[in-house]
C-alpha cells in the first residue's frame, strides 16, 4: 500500500498526551505494551513464561522445601508426597534443587545478554555512524569473533580462567556480541542518511549528540528485542558449559543438575525425575524468551510486516450494512 | 451501456485503532477513449479506488458496492476470480515506476511475462510483441535487453505503460504516473497516454493530485475528497465553472505560470476517515457553509452546467447562478487567510531592521554571492574503466555559478534533476566542498572558514530540506526539535530565554500560539504544519538567509500556498534572502523575485521571474514553460524538446545545451555562448539570444 494509507498522513491527530514529561512517557509506553500483548498472544505467553520463572527464581528460598546441600531422603527416590520430584544420587531433593536451580541460569542469562547488547551495541553503533576504516576495523574484529567456534572458546576459555560464575558470564558475553553488533550497524547505517540526522549536523548538532538524541532512541527497541532474544541463547550456552563441568562447581544450576545426573549414570538407575524437570525449565524459560523477542522484533521492525505474503486477501461485503449507515 | 460501471465503491481497513473508511461510495462511468482524471489530495481515497478496480487491495480491506466492465461483475469473484480479467481487460501502471521492475530480469523478459502468464502469444511471437509494445511507448528496441536501472525514470515510466498494455487491456489506470518526474519528461509521458487513449481506443483513468496536469490530459475530471466524488464533469465546463467550493479552492490553491492572481491554500486539513461524518465532510473547510452543510451529506447531483457537484449550494442554485462559481475563484483569492493576515511582528531581535528596497542584480548590498563556483564528485571507476586506463570519472555537478542575492530578495533556481541544484545548496551549508570559486555568506568565505568561522556562518545560513515527512525526528517534540540548533550552537541563555525564542520563531511561522504546538509529534502535524516547524527550526537561529530544497514537492497542492506565503512573508518582514530551489516553474513565477534557470550546473538564463516566464529567451527555458501543464487551457504545446538531461559526467562540448536544442546552430557543438544582456536584468547563455 501506498503511503496514502498509513494513518498518520491521513489525519491530524489531538495529542495523545496532554501533558508531556516521563509520567506521560511511561504511560503510553504502558499503553503500547498492553496493545501488544493483547495483538499477540505469542508474546504474552513469553512474557507470562519468563515472569513466571523470575518470581519462582526469586523466593526460591523461601519456598524450596528441603535444603539444596543436605540429603534428605534415600538415594534416586522416585518422586512421593514428600518429595515431589523425588531425589538425586546424593539423596537431594530435585524439586528445591530446580527451584534455586532457575536463579544461575537467569542470572547468567540476563548478565552475559547485558554484555552482549552492551558491547554489541557499541561496536554497532561507533562502526554504522562514522563508516570508513572505524566501521573496517571494528567489523573485522566482529567477524573475527563470529567464526570462533563457540563450544571450543568456551572450553578453552573456562579451561584457562578456571570455573566461576564471572567466568561464565564473561565469555558467554563475549560469544553473543557479534550478531548484535551486525544488526544494530545494518539500522545505524540506515538511520544515519535520514534527513533528520543530516539536518542536524547542518545544525552544528555534534556526532556524541546525534546518537545518544537521534540514533539511539532509533535503535532502541532493536537492541530490546536482541536482547531478549540473547537470553534465550545465554542460558543454552550456559547450561551447555555446565553440563561439561565447566560452570561454577560450587552453585546449583540447572545445567549442572543434568550434568549431576548424566555424570552418576541416573539413567542406568531409571531415575527421569533428575532430568526430565531440569531439562523442561530450561526449553520453557528458552521458548518465552523467543516468543517475546519474536513478537518484539515483528511489532518494532516495520520490515518485518509482510502482510502482503498472507493467504487471506480482501474481502467482500453485502451493499447493505456499515457501509449504508454512514450514508 | 458505458465500458466500465463502477457503483457505490467502499472500501473499508481494519487497523488496529479502528476501521478506515477509505473509500464511501464512489460512482464512476467510462466510455471507451474516455479518458477520466480523478484530483485529490493524498488520504482522498484515489489510490484506494484504483487498487479496488484492481483487485490489489490487501488483506485487511474489504470492499462492498459494483464494479463492472462491459456488463461483467468484477468483485463478485473475490481474488480468485480476478485472474479472468486483471491485466487482459484492466491494467495499472503503478505509482513509482521504479519499484514496478524486478531489477535482476530484462526490462523485455518483464514486458512480456504478462503476454505469456495470460498465454497471448509465446516464445517467437511474444518477443515480437515486446517490440511493438516498445515502440507504441516510444522507446527503441535495443531497451529489451536493458536493465530496469539502466533506464531513465521517464524510459521506465514508458516501460511500465508498455507491459501494462501488454495484454491489450481496455481500460487502463495510471496512478500518479508523472510524480516523480521532471517536468519535460512528464509532458511526453502526458502526451504518450493521450496518444495511446486516442489511437487505441483506451478508456484511461488517470490519477493524481495535479489539477493542471489532469486538465491537460482528460476529457472528464473526477474531483475526489474524504472518499467521495465531490464533483465530476467534462474538463470544458469544471474549467468555466467549478461547481464545488473545494475544487473552487483547488483552483486557487494551484498556482498558473503566466497568471499571476494570488495563490491561496484551503485552511485546515481533511477529516479523519476512521469516524464517522456528519454532514458534508468538506463543510469545516469551506468558506460558503451554511447549517444545512453541517447535518446533511450532499448528494452528487447535476447542477446544469454540466457537472455534477455534491453540494447544496450548486444544486439550489445550479443553472441560474452559472457565472457565480467562476467569479468565486477571485473572491476566494483575494481573500487573505486570516492565519497570516494578522500575525505578530517580527519579535526576534535582529541585525537588519526593516525591509530595504531590492534592486534585483545589484551586487552592493548582496548578502550572498556565488563567484564562479564549481563543486565535482568524483566517481568511483567500473572495471571497465579500470581495464581500459580511463581516467576517475568526474561529476561537475556545479560547472561554473556566478550569482548574487541581496537582502530580502527570493531568488528561484529552476532545473530539471541532474541540473546541479541541490548540489548548490549543499555546498552554501557547507556539506560538499567547492573544488573551485567561492561563495561568500554575509562577509565570510566558504573556501577559506575554519572550525569556528563555519560555526558563525551556519547561523546566518539555514537550509529547509524537501520532505517534512523525512526531516524532522519522528521521535521529538516540536520544542526539541526547535530547541536543538539553539543548544548546538549555544545561543540564548537558559532554558527561558530558548524557550521564548522557540515560541517567537512557531509565531513567525504562523503556528500561534505557540503552546498549542510545541508539545506535540511531528506525526501530530498536518504536511503543511510540519514544514513550518522546519522552517520555525531554521529561522529560530535568525538567519539572513534561507536555503529552502524544493520547499512545497511533497505537499499536496492545496496547503503548498501556506508554506510558500510563510517564505515569502519571512523575506518581506525580516529581510530574509531566500534561495529557493524547485523544478516547479509556476511555483517560481509566482513567488521569486528572480529565476535562474539551470542546465547541466551551469546558469543559462537569469533575470526577473516575470520578464523569465513571459519572454524567455534561451530555448532550453521555452522548452520547460511549454511543458508546463496549463490550467487555463487544454491546447497542446508542442513538445520542444526530448530526452533528459545527460550525466554530469558528460558534459557536451560547446554549449551544453546544443543536443537537446531545437534550434542549434553548426557553430553550437564548439562555441560556448556567454551571458547575453537581453532585458533590464535579463541575462542569457545563447548565442541566438545576443
Amino acid at each position: 500500500m501506498s503511503a496514502s494509507l498509513s494513518p498518520a498522513r491521513i489525519a491530524v491527530e489531538p495529542a495523545p498526551d496532554g501533558t508531556p514529561g516521563p509520567a506521560a512517557a511511561l504511560r503510553r509506553n504502558a499503553r503500547r505494551l498492553v496493545t501488544l500483548l493483547r495483538q499477540r498472544p505469542a508474546a504474552a505467553v513469553g512474557l507470562g513464561l519468563i515472569a513466571f520463572f523470575v518470581i519462582v527464581s526469586v523466593i526460591a528460598p523461601w519456598i524450596a522445601p528441603f535444603p539444596t546441600n543436605v540429603a534428605s531422603g534415600p538415594v534416586y527416590a522416585a518422586p512421593s508426597a514428600r518429595h515431589w520430584l523425588g531425589t538425586d544420587d546424593g539423596g537431594i531433593d530435585v524439586l528445591s534443587l530446580v527451584l534455586v536451580g532457575g536463579r544461575v541460569s537467569l542470572i547468567v542469562g540476563a548478565a552475559a545478554s547485558a554484555v552482549a547488547i552492551g558491547v554489541g551495541g557499541l561496536f554497532g553503533v561507533v562502526a554504522g555512524f562514522f563508516g570508513g576504516w572505524v566501521d573496517i576495523l571494528l567489523m573485522r574484529i566482529t567477524d573475527y569473533f563470529l567464526v570462533l567456534p563457540d563450544l571450543v572458546l568456551m572450553i578453552v576459555v573456562a579451561a584457562l580462567w578456571g570455573p566461576s560464575l564471572s567466568h561464565v558470564i564473561l565469555v558467554i558475553g563475549l560469544l553473543l556480541w557479534t550478531s548484535t553488533a551486525r544488526i544494530v550497524r545494518a539500522e545505524v547505517q540506515s538511520v544515519r542518511e535520514r534527513i533528520y540526522v543530516r539536518r542536524a549536523r547542518t545544525i552544528g548538532v555534534g556526532n556524541a549528540s546525534i546518537i545518544v538524541r537521534h540514533v539511539l532512541p532509533q535503535v532502541a527497541p532493536l537492541l530490546i528485542a536482541n536482547a531478549v532474544l540473547s537470553i534465550a541463547l545465554a542460558i543454552f550456552d550456559e547450561t551447555s558449559l555446565d553440563f561439561l563441568g565447566l560452570g561454577d562447581p560450587n552453585g546449583v544450576s540447572w545445567g549442572i543438575i543434568l550434568e549431576h545426573a548424566n555424570d552418576h549414570t541416573a539413567a542406568t538407575y531409571g531415575a527421569w525425575w533428575t532430568v526430565v524437570p531440569a531439562g523442561l525449565c530450561i526449553a520453557a524459560v528458552i521458548v518465552g524468551c523467543y516468543l517475546l523477542g519474536q513478537a518484539l522484533e515483528d511489532a518494532l521492525n516495520p520490515r518485518l510486516r509482510i502482510s502482503h505474503f498472507a493467504f487471506r486477501s480482501w474481502r467482500l461485503r453485502p451493499l447493505v450494512g456499515r457501509g449504508k449507515e454512514a450514508t | 451501456m458505458s465500458l466500465l460501471e463502477v457503483r457505490g465503491l467502499e472500501v473499508f481497513f481494519d487497523l488496529p485503532a479502528g476501521e478506515l473508511h477509505a473509500v464511501q461510495g464512489v460512482d464512476l462511468s467510462l466510455n471507451p477513449g474516455e479518458r477520466l482524471g480523478i484530483v485529490g489530495e493524498s488520504g482522498s481515497g484515489k489510490t484506494t479506488t484504483i487498487l479496488a478496480l484492481m483487485g490489489l487491495l490487501p488483506p485487511t480491506a474489504s470492499v462492498a458496492g459494483e464494479v463492472r466492465l462491459s456488463g461483467r461483475d468484477l468483485l463478485g469473484g473475490g481474488e480468485r476470480g480476478c485472474d479472468e480479467w486483471r491485466w487482459r481487460e484492466i491494467a495499472t501502471v503503478f505509482q513509482g515506476a521504479m519499484n514496478a521492475f524486478n531489477p535482476v530480469r530484462t526490462v523485455g523478459w518483464q514486458i512480456a511475462e504478462p503476454v505469456q502468464v495470460h498465454g497471448t502469444a509465446a516464445g517467437t511471437e511474444a518477443k515480437a510483441r515486446t517490440r511493438e509494445l516498445l515502440a507504441l511507448v516510444g522507446l527503441p528496441p535495443a531497451i529489451e535487453q536493458a536493465y530496469p536501472h539502466e533506464l531513465s525514470g521517464g524510459m521506465r515510466q514508458r516501460a511500465a505503460i508498455a507491459m501494462a498494455l501488454a495484454c491489450q487491456p481496455k481500460v487502463l489506470l495510471a496512478d500518479e504516473p508523472t510524480t516523480a518526474l521532471d517536468v519535460v519528461v512528464q509532458d511526453g509521458i502526458l502526451k504518450l497516454l493521450t496518444g495511446l487513449s486516442d489511437e487505441l481506443g483506451l478508456a484511461l483513468v488517470f490519477v493524481t493530485h495535479d489539477l493542471a496536469a489532469a486538465m491537460a490530459t482528460c476529457t472528464r475530471i473526477a474531483v475526489m475528497y474524504a472518499g467521495r466524488v465531490v464533483e465530476e464533469g467534462p474538463v470544458s465546463d469544471i474549467r468555466r465553472i467549478p461547481a464545488h467550493p473545494y475544487t473552487r479552492q483547488l483552483f486557487a490553491a494551484t498556482p498558473d505560470l503566466l497568471d499571476s492572481r494570488t495563490v491561496t491554500f484551503i485552511q485546515g486539513s481533511p477529516p479523519r476517515l476512521d469516524r464517522p461524518i456528519v454532514g458534508c465532510p468538506f463543510a469545516p473547510r469551506c468558506d460558503d457553509r451554511f447549517d444545512r452543510c453541517d447535518r446533511e451529506l450532499p448528494a452528487l447531483n447535476a447542477t446544469g452546467t454540466g457537472v455534477r457537484s455534491a453540494c447544496h449550494l450548486s444544486a439550489t442554485q445550479g443553472s441560474t447562478d452559472s457565472g457565480r462559481a467562476g467569479r468565486a475563484i477571485v473572491t476566494i483569492s483575494a481573500v487573505a487567510p486570516p492565519a497570516l493576515a494578522n500575525l505578530p511582528a517580527a519579535e526576534i531581535p535582529r541585525p537588519v531592521t526593516a525591509a530595504l528596497p531590492v534592486v534585483p542584480g545589484v551586487a552592493s548590498d548582496s548578502l550572498l554571492t556565488f563567484a564562479d563556483v564549481f563543486v565535482s564528485f568524483p566517481r568511483r571507476r567500473s572495471a571497465g574503466d579500470i581495464v581500459r586506463r580511463r581516467p576517475r570519472p568526474v561529476v561537475r555537478a556545479v560547472d561554473g555559478i556566478s550569482l548574487k542575492l541581496a537582502q530580502g530578495e527570493m531568488v528561484a533556481l529552476v532545473g530539471e534533476s541532474g541540473s546541479g541544484k541541490s548540489s548548490i545548496a549543499n555546498a552554501i551549508v557547507g556539506n560538499v566542498k567547492l573544488s573551485r570559486g567561492d561563495i561568500v555568506i554575509a562577509g565570510f568565505r566558504v573556501a577559506e572558514m575554519n572550525r569556528q568561522a563555519r560555526r558563525r556562518s551556519r547561523r546566518q545560513v539555514q537550509l529547509v530540506y524537501q520532505d517534512p515527512y523525512e526531516s524532522l525526528d519522528p521521535r521529538k517534540r516540536v520544542k526539541a526539535i526547535i530547541d536543538e540548533p539553539l543548544r548546538a550552537n549555544r545561543i540564548g541563555r537558559g532554558r527561558v530565554e530558548r524557550q521564548q525564542l522557540a515560541a517567537a520563531a512557531l509565531r513567525e511561522v504562523g503556528l500561534d500560539p505557540p503552546e498549542l504546538f510545541v508539545d506535540r509529534f511531528p506525526h501530530e502535524l498536518s504536511g503543511g504544519q510540519r514544514q513550518r516547524v522546519a522552517i520555525a527550526a531554521a529561522l529560530v537561529m535568525n538567519p539572513m538567509i534561507i536555503v529552502a530544497d524544493e520547499p512545497v514537492s511533497m505537499l499536496d497542492v492545496s496547503i503548498r500556498a501556506e508554506v510558500l506565503q510563510v517564505l515569502d512573508r519571512l523575506r518581506h518582514n525580516m529581510s530574509v534572502a531566500v534561495l529557493m530551489i524547485t523544478h516547479d516553474l509556476s511555483t517560481a513565477a509566482h513567488y521569486a523575485d528572480r529565476i535562474a534557470v539551470m542546465y547541466l550546473g551551469r546558469i543559462v538564463e537569469l533575470g526577473q521571474a516575470r520578464d523569465v516566464v513571459r519572454s524567455p529567451r534561451h530555448p532550453y527555458t521555452r522548452a520547460l514553460i511549454a511543458a508546463v501543464p496549463n490550467l487555463a487551457s487544454s491546447e497542446h504545446s508542442t513538445m520542444l524538446i526530448s530526452g533528459e538531461v545527460p550525466d554530469g559526467s558528460a558534459i557536451p562540448p560547446g554549449c551544453r545545451f546544443h543536443p537537446r536544442c531545437p534550434v542549434a546552430l553548426s557553430e553550437c557543438s564548439h562555441h560556448d555562448p556567454d551571458f547575453a544582456t537581453v532585458g533590464p536584468g535579463h541575462l542569457a547563455a545563447c548565442v541566438l539570444a545576443s
